[in-house]
């Protein structure tokens, strides 16, 4: 009987220590690693995924052969002012640079940019000379576009818009 | 013996309280960051939008140009309309490239419905219409530029490029 007893005792003693040594792990484990609460996709998820990365690549493909031309409607300027607030900008997926004038109706020039690399905006600019109040219907925004690697010209555009000098 | 009992009887215990789940909500509040996603759409201005238009008239790729628009935002009466400037365009009525000795390579110029198909000639016309946009609907057609063979000199690159005029108009 008090054999027994020894025996159970190492038993008990050993199998104290594992326990212990499997909880220390337990802990370190739950510290250590953040498992995701739902690591499986389902099909669907993946079918939208593939769509998505379809798109983007045909977008990409896409808009390797076109320019992003920015346009509106209406601008308003101060009269009888040289500085201008305005937003011209070259959207970060073009592959150009930017030329930007502005001409009245009359085809008088009354700014031009330097070159506007993508993902650049212009928000103030400097008019050749003063302007009237009024409105300049059929104003132009000129957009000059050339390759950003071998600076060869491109198409380009006009956006017609109403220009609006006001006091 | 009684130690020996106690100690296994406490690692026991130990073992079952970390399966509780208060215990991994303990365990799990020390390695997990809370965040809070914050978005905002900023809408398009009125009376902005954006075109994208061929870049090249690249005849030995595709005798097709298509164009496109995004983030248009413009009266429910109106169209964003994209015409060829035909006085920037044009040399006599009619869509020219030209090759490094400045010999040129006649072309014809199309419009292409894009439901049917059809083509409408818009060589000689002032300013014609290749493409139309309103409020979230697409109507762009597209262009086609034919050279014309007998008209080409000697082989080579020949370039010329397309200038269109971009405006907002009432229906």
């Amino acid at each position: 009987m008090k054999k027994a007893w020894g025996i159970f005792n190492s038993i008990a003693g050993v199998l104290s220590v594992l326990l212990l040594l499997i909880a220390i792990g337990i802990i370190i484990g739950k510290t250590t690693f953040n498992v995701p609460s739902s690591p499986m996709v389902s099909n669907g998820e993946v079918e939208a995924m593939e769509k998505t990365v379809i798109a983007e690549t045909q977008e990409e493909t896409q808009s390797e052969k076109s320019i992003s031309i920015p346009g509106f409607e209406r601008l308003v300027f101060r009269a009888r002012q040289a500085e201008q607030k305005v937003r011209f900008y070259n959207p970060q997926k073009n592959k150009c640079y930017f030329e930007i004038a502005i001409c009245l109706p009359d085809g008088a020039e009354v700014f031009r940019s330097g070159l506007l690399a993508p993902g650049k905006s212009i928000d103030s600019i400097k008019l050749k000379y003063n302007l009237e109040p009024g409105k300049y219907e059929g104003a132009i925004l000129r957009y000059s576009c050339y390759a950003t690697e071998s600076m060869e010209q491109l198409n380009g555009a006009d956006i017609v818009f109403n220009l609006e000098v006001v006091e | 013996m009684s130690k020996r009992f106690a100690s296994l009887l406490l690692s026991m215990v130990v073992i079952i309280s970390l399966f509780h789940p208060t215990a991994y909500a303990a365990l799990d509040t020390k390695i997990t960051e809370a965040t809070t996603k914050v978005t905002y759409t900023a809408k398009v201005q009125e009376g902005y939008y954006e075109v994208n238009i061929p870049k090249t008239a690249d005849i030995g790729e595709s005798e097709y140009m298509y164009f496109s628009a995004n983030n248009v935002n413009i009266g429910e009466n109106q169209l964003l309309t994209i015409r060829v400037n035909t006085d920037r365009t044009f040399t006599n009525g009619i869509f020219v490239l030209k090759n490094a000795f400045s010999e040129e390579l006649e072309t014809f110029l199309y419009r292409v419905d894009r439901n049917s198909g059809a083509e409408y000639s818009i060589d000689y016309m002032t300013n014609p219409i290749v493409a139309t946009f309103s409020n979230g609907v697409s109507t762009a057609d597209y262009l086609r530029v034919q050279p014309i063979y007998e008209s080409i000199s000697r082989p080579g690159e020949y370039t010329g490029y397309i200038y269109f005029t971009i405006a907002v108009e009432n229906d």
